[in-house]
């Protein structure tokens, strides 16, 4: 893993986890580390202090926009930049999204071989 | 007065001629005295005529009458041959002939003389008496023609007047040269004096007379028009009498449209005072019709829409246009008694009265469509994003693969394999329920209600669940009714299915999950299906049968859900008229009921009764054979209340000709009967092919044990029949005698049909090959199938021929149908090729071990007697699941 570089996948589908984290370990050569739900997302985020975190919408317990509130009130995880994963995506959200202060968008399903390009553009790293 | 003076003339003439006769004599006197006494003669003949015309005039006569007398009595009175009466007509300037004496009566009326030149014209233009003594010699005039043709001499003429007026000329004319004497013309005038008074009379009379008619006429006309009038005014008061009653009847039928449309339909005035609410608007608003008459319309709008509204219908009431849509650029709210606001629809239309204008809006509450469209849009967008789920992980575990960065043999590489077969599954799984649901929901999946036995159904589900419960090691604890119930088999099957699914998934290894139906005092089946898995928490228990509710989210991957299984169950439930629910205590497990009604809900119904005679073709048929007409009526109504189909016959002939024709499934046979015994009527059956095979049940007073065993008979009730035995006894005949069940197929594809054939006489299936349409007809006939398969290409007629003739031949029109063709049919083509019990497959949409399969599914299910394979069907049974599912949607 290079630079030691960390990201966090918050989704409750536990496929689309292990083929993120196969995907972004493959071609970003980061470290992934998973969550669920909202609430595990929140906890991780606190304690392993993440470079990035992708975080899926549509959830059942706590959904994507709401994690995102609470990561930003929340004094230790409020710098991290948030990459919002979603499977239900029109022109609005977008801007919605832009406007709530999330650093990028990506719509799924993605192409696995651009998911970590996405994420070093979104944030400035290079691969 | 005129008579009196002329009668005193007389008088004194005649006493002076009597005095100096006294004195003078001799011839002289004598001459002058004949002369006297001619004179005297004539004068009083011309008083007797002026007398008796005054008389004929004072009596009113006639004036033809009277003017004729008059120039009779001039003639008369004068001696003359020719006399006339002339009336001037002054814009023709000539003299009328009115009456005559000496000419002919024909020119009266006719012959005008002219003023100028004429005897008569010169009087009048005098005015007076005038004497010709010598017409030929007259230098005054020359005379008319009609006294010239007369050849007149000598006449005389005086004018008749009337009043101041001229009226005519009175004349008397001789042939003879003639000296007229005063006394001559004081008679003339005396006559026209008479004739003058006379006609002033008639004259005034006819004026009179004329007044009177005018003013007859007059008041004739009058009354007429009065009558016309009132005719017509009635007419009209009569048109706006109608046309108030009908303005009324409008107004009270405009009134009660208005009153009831569900629309709310609301007036205003200029002041956007309402001035009609009708009881659309009393539902939609929550206000009476009372409580806003006469108030500001404001009261039902939203307060901050209430300016730009007041404005809106300023600004209309200023167009030109009568009616406009609201709403267009914005969406328009109501605001409700209770304060809420409502999405809306409306439109305003104006009326300008004389001194006034009234708007009026058209509204509807769109609250309900909105719910439906954010309903379908949450729908779409949760779709959309299950769809995509699997599709992320398949796209990503593919898309790793295919770029060799990861390959296939290595951990990573098999597992994103696994991953990606997982979701590919998962992803068929979703769209097939996706449109199950749809399908269903949308009324286009037909319900195929049939009568069922509720046992078999539960068996068919428990069937196709033993293998999955096995795995688990869940136990199934089923029990079984036994009762017929209205339904869609096949749906039911699938909806069991489905809860016993989610039952074993919930469940743990080693715990039992129990499956029981009962029947419930409405007249319902009630299934239940009941777990001891985890339960389901009491905020879910609502929304469970909604569409992608799992409990936990990750239940669609882990337990291979999509999150609609159970809004599909309710769907199904719903369309059978049931209902279904859950009862569950978390972590202690759940009960999920749903009830079915027994019967079709509205047994008159036409419907209702054809469905109840098509069933009927498919119960068992049963020949009942018995000289006493007591015992047959009892088994009759025994067996009919168990829907079983009852022939009876009082002999042993008549039961051999009924088997031999119509091939019942049972005969219930007496064995003492007069004619031929119950053994003999046994004895024939079993001798002829067609007969042979049918089961015999022996209904007798003697007891079993009585005689010999035989193979010729299945069963032995005694009478009294007692109920139980009767029916065990019939189903046990109905259960075990071997019995060939027959097929006709047909199929113009020979190495299909060799397929088919093969495929089905592994089954000890009866087999017939028809390979065109005509063939098929024919064969039908003869081989009375079981069931017919049925391609629809065909060469001599296709399918569609065959079934509209079997449609029509006695007991062809109900044989359970196969159709099994290549054509994808539509409802319409569907619902022309219905026979009996009618199934469709499509070639290559199922494989031929699917066909096989199917096949013997509806052989079971119409010939409960059939010696099938069982284990054949037993080892195919793990394939149902996924082929149940298949066809439901081809169906």
């Amino acid at each position: 893993m290079n630079n030691s570089k960390r990201i966090l996948v918050i989704d409750n589908e536990e496929y689309i986890q292990e083929v993120a984290k196969i995907c972004l370990e493959t071609i970003g050569k980061w470290e992934v580390i998973t969550a669920s739900s909202g609430l595990e997302g929140i906890k991780k985020a606190e304690n392993e202090n993440p470079d990035v975190i992708l975080l899926d919408v549509m959830m059942p317990d706590m959904d994507g926009p709401t994690t995102f509130k609470r990561l930003q009130a929340n004094v230790q995880t409020r710098n991290i930049p948030v990459i919002l994963l979603t499977a239900k995506i029109q022109p609005s959200d977008r801007k919605r999204y832009a406007d709530m202060g999330m650093t990028a968008v990506i719509a799924k399903p993605f192409n696995p071989m651009d998911l970590a390009k996405d994420v070093a553009t979104a944030v400035g790293w290079n691969i | 007065m005129m008579i009196s003076a002329l009668t005193t003339n007389i008088f004194v003439a005649v006493a002076t001629t009597m005095i100096i006769g006294g004195v003078v004599g001799s011839l002289r006197y004598y001459r002058w005295h004949r002369h006297q006494s001619n004179s005297l003669t004539a004068r009083l003949r011309q008083q007797a005529c002026v007398v008796e015309l005054g008389r004929m005039a004072l009596a009113g006569a006639e004036a033809i009458e009277l003017l004729n007398t008059a120039v009779s009595f001039v003639a008369q009175g004068l001696c003359v041959e020719y006399a006339k009466i002339l009336k001037i007509e002054p814009e023709q300037k000539v003299l009328l002939l009115k009456a005559v004496a000496g000419w002919g009566q024909d020119l009266v009326g006719n012959f005008c003389i002219p003023l100028n030149d004429s005897h008569a014209g010169y009087t009048l233009i005098v005015r007076e008496p005038v004497i010709v003594e010598d017409l030929t010699a007259d230098n005054r005039f020359k005379g008319s023609g009609l006294l010239q043709s007369a050849h007149i001499k000598s006449g005389l003429s005086v004018p008749i007047a009337v009043g101041n007026e001229v009226y005519g000329v009175l004349g008397a004319h001789t042939t003879r040269y003639q000296h007229f004497t005063d006394d001559d013309i004081n008679f003339l005038k005396a006559i026209a004096q008479i004739l003058s008074s006379a006609i002033e009379r008639w004259q005034r009379e006819d004026v009179l007379r004329k007044n009177k008619e005018f003013l007859e006429n007059n008041v004739l006309i009058r009354t007429q028009e009065l009558v016309a009038l009132n005719q017509q005014l009635q007419t009209e008061l009569d048109e706006r009498k109608r046309a108030q009653q009908e303005l009324h009847i409008s107004q009270e039928r405009f009134a009660g449209i208005v009153n009831i449309a569900d629309d709310a339909i609301i007036s205003i005035d200029r002041n956007q005072q309402i001035i009609l609410f009708n009881q659309g608007a009393e539902r939609v608003f929550g206000y009476s019709a009372q409580e806003v008459l006469g108030c500001s319309l404001d009261i039902l709008i939203p307060l901050r829409y209430v300016g730009s509204h007041r404005g809106f219908v300023q600004d209309f009431g200023g167009s030109k246009t009568v009616t406009r849509r609201m709403g267009e650029r914005r969406e328009i709210f109501g605001r409700r008694r209770d304060g809420r606001e409502f999405p809306a629809e409306a439109s305003i239309s104006k009326l300008d009265l004389e001194n006034e204008t009234i708007y009026t809006v058209y509204l509807q509450d769109i609250s309900d469509r909105k719910q439906i469209e954010r309903m379908k849009d949450e729908f779409i967008s949760v779709v959309s994003h299950e769809l995509r789920t699997p599709l992320t992980s398949i796209h990503g575990s593919l898309g790793m693969l295919a770029s060799g960065l990861i390959t296939g043999d290595s951990e990573q590489g098999k597992r994103l394999l696994q991953i990606a077969t997982d979701s590919t599954e998962r992803l068929v799984r979703l769209i097939n329920d996706i449109l199950d649901i749809e399908r269903i929901e949308s009324g286009r999946v037909k319900m195929e209600k049939q009568f069922y036995n509720v046992a078999e159904i539960m068996a068919q589900a428990v069937n196709i669940m033993q293998a999955i419960a096995d795995k688990a090691k869940i136990n199934l604890d089923v029990e079984y009714l036994h009762i017929q119930v209205w339904v869609d088999a096949d749906k039911i099957v699938q909806t069991l299915t489905n809860l016993l699914s989610n039952a074993i998934k919930f469940s743990d290894p080693g715990s039992t999950v129990y499956l029981r139906a009962k029947t419930t005092e409405e007249q319902q089946i009630c299934f239940q299906v009941e777990d001891t898995g985890r339960g389901i928490p009491s905020d879910k228990i609502d929304s469970i049968f909604e569409r992608f509710q799992q409990v936990d989210s990750s239940d669609s991957r882990k337990q291979e859900g999509t999150g609609l299984g159970l809004a599909i169950c309710r769907s199904i439930v719903q369309q059978h008229n049931g209902k279904i629910w859950v009862e569950s205590q978390l972590g202690e497990g759940s009960i999920f009921y749903f009830t079915l009604p027994i019967v079709p809900n509205n047994p008159d119904s036409p419907l209702s009764v054809a469905i109840a005679a098509k069933t009927d073709i498919e119960s068992p048929f049963i020949l009942v054979c018995d000289d006493d007409p007591d015992v047959l009526n009892e088994i009759k109504n025994l067996l009919e209340s168990q829907k079983y189909r009852v022939v009876t016959v009082t002999n042993g002939e008549e039961a051999i000709a009924f088997a031999l024709t119509h091939n019942p499934d049972v005969i219930l046979l007496d064995l003492i009967m007069p004619g031929m015994s119950g053994w003999e009527v046994m004895a024939e059956l079993k001798q002829n092919e067609k007969t042979s095979t049918i089961p015999i049940v022996i209904c007798s007073v003697c007891s079993a044990s009585a005689v010999n065993s035989s193979d010729e008979f299945t069963d032995w009730v005694c009478k009294p029949v007692d109920e139980t035995s009767l029916f065990q006894s019939l189903q046990h005949a109905l259960s075990t005698t071997p019995k060939l069940a027959r097929v006709l197929i047909v199929e113009d594809d020979p190495s299909l049909a060799e397929i088919i054939c093969e495929l089905l006489s592994a089954h000890h299936i009866k087999i017939q090959l028809a390979q065109t349409g005509r063939e098929a007809i024919r064969l039908s006939q003869e081989f009375s199938p079981d069931l017919l398969i049925l391609d629809i290409s065909l060469p001599e007629g296709d399918g569609f021929a065959v079934v509209e003739w079997l449609k029509q031949h006695n007991h062809l029109y109900s044989v359970p149908l196969l159709v099994y063709s290549a054509k994808d049919l539509d409802e319409t083509e569907r619902d022309r090729l219905r026979l009996g019990n009618t199934q469709f497959l499509t070639k290559g949409r199922v494989s031929i071990r699917e066909f096989e399969i199917r096949v013997m599914e509806i052989l079971q299910k119409i010939t409960y007697r059939e010696n099938l394979n069982h284990d054949n069907l037993n080892r195919e049974n793990s394939n149902c699941e996924s082929l149940n599912r298949e066809e439901i949607r081809h169906e």
